[in-house]
């Protein structure tokens, strides 16, 4: 579910507009949460991430439903909006398991990328993560947090907790992957495609996989 | 969902609608000091309201605000029935012009209980003074991090190694 068009379509005006000023309500009290009840007033800029913020946690609700477009009709969206805050917060921990599993898989290399990723870059980004006002945001929450390590296939369509999600589990694969192959072989192959960009292969920024797939 | 905010919501849809009949009710208070707003006066508050939160890129919840500098204002020693509206007008452009200014690190009832403080004690119920000086000065204490923010004359900042060595080489 992600389509203003769908969305549009499946309801009719008056269920629209009633929809809108629900939003409206529930904006108002982020709003107003957002600023601990110190201030009635935001730049239009952080009402627009607040409502993203909300959408992105309706939406990750929603789309865990086999019909979401008869829960928005059927459930009140306030509740809707709570269930996705919660599943959202549940992602975070999730996530947290899903870097450690990454750590204990870790294909042995001195990429610093690979392992700057694993070892700072992802819990610091999940240490920033704010569920509640900027759950649509991934990298924009902390100036150090950067994901340095290419995959071998990024779903760049989603953001938030979902990517970092997504991200942590194409590299559960990828090590798994990996681990069919020597640490020596893996080395070699990065040290090859050093010398022929003229590079430390050390501060590449290439995928393992891809390097293995390409010279099968 | 179309996140577009200005696409979906109007400003307008989160102002209170009871706001004109709230200020009337405050004259009951201002009365006794000399100082009434007419239906027309609010009106035109109300949209000074809306220009200011609009020309500095602001959404507000409710239209509390210009209630809140009438009661504070209320009772300056440099308010008359002659200047009580315009000085208004202006408290309301100032006040959500320094909520960007000061990066909204300072709470609305702090804000105007500075303005009040510093139009009073300090500026002699100058605008000039206040916007130009007192508050120019409050929001440049909050950027920089000041603890003392209120402080009109801080300390100087504690220049850091590289500072000190540029400050030596000139």
């Amino acid at each position: 579910m992600n389509s203003n068009a769908a969305i549009a379509a499946f309801l009719n005006p008056e269920e629209i507009q009633d929809v809108q000023a629900r939003l409206l309500n529930m904006l108002s009290e982020e709003i107003l949460r957002y600023t601990g009840y110190e201030s009635n007033s935001v730049p239009v800029e952080t009402a627009q991430s607040l409502f993203e913020s909300m959408l992105y946690c309706m939406t990750a609700y929603l789309n865990t439903l086999p019909d979401p477009y008869a829960a928005m009709r059927a459930f009140d969206l306030q509740q809707i909006f709570f269930s996705g805050l919660e599943l959202v917060k549940q992602y975070v921990s999730e996530c947290k398991q899903l870097l450690k599993k990454v750590k204990a898989t870790r294909v042995q290399t001195e990429l610093i990328a690979y392992n700057h990723t694993i070892d700072s870059e992802i819990s610091l980004l999940l240490k920033g993560y704010d569920a509640r006002f900027q759950a649509q945001k991934t990298t924009e929450l902390s100036a150090m947090a950067n994901i340095s390590y290419p995959l071998f296939s990024d779903d760049l369509s989603v953001t938030g907790i979902l990517y970092i999600r997504n991200y942590l589990l194409e590299l559960l694969e990828e090590n798994a992957f990996c681990a069919g192959y020597g640490k020596n072989y893996i080395r070699s192959l990065l040290l090859t495609h050093g010398v022929r960009h003229h590079l430390d292969y050390r501060e590449m920024l290439v995928n393992i996989k891809e390097l293995i797939l390409e010279q099968k | 969902m179309d996140s577009r905010l200005s696409a979906v919501f109007s400003l307008n849809l989160f102002s209170d609608p009871t706001a004109a009949a709230q200020l009337l009710s405050l004259n009951e208070k201002t009365e006794p000091l000399g100082l009434t707003l007419s239906p027309t006066d609010v009106s035109a508050l109300i949209q000074s309201r809306a220009e200011a939160l609009n020309a500095n890129g602001r959404i507000e919840i409710g239209s509390a605000t210009i209630g809140r500098l009438v009661e504070a204002f209320c009772g300056s020693a440099y308010l008359s029935q002659q200047n009580y509206s315009p000085v208004l007008h202006e408290l309301i452009e100032l006040f959500y012009y320094y909520k960007n200014e000061t990066l909204d690190l300072i709470s609305d009832n702090e804000l105007i209980a500075f303005m009040k403080d510093a139009f009073e004690n300090r500026c002699g119920g100058s605008l000039d003074l206040l916007a130009n000086r007192e508050l120019q000065k409050l929001a440049e204490n909050l950027r920089f991090g000041r603890e003392d923010y209120t402080n009109m004359d801080p300390e100087p900042d504690e220049l850091d190694e590289d500072e000190k060595e540029d400050l030596d080489e000139q």
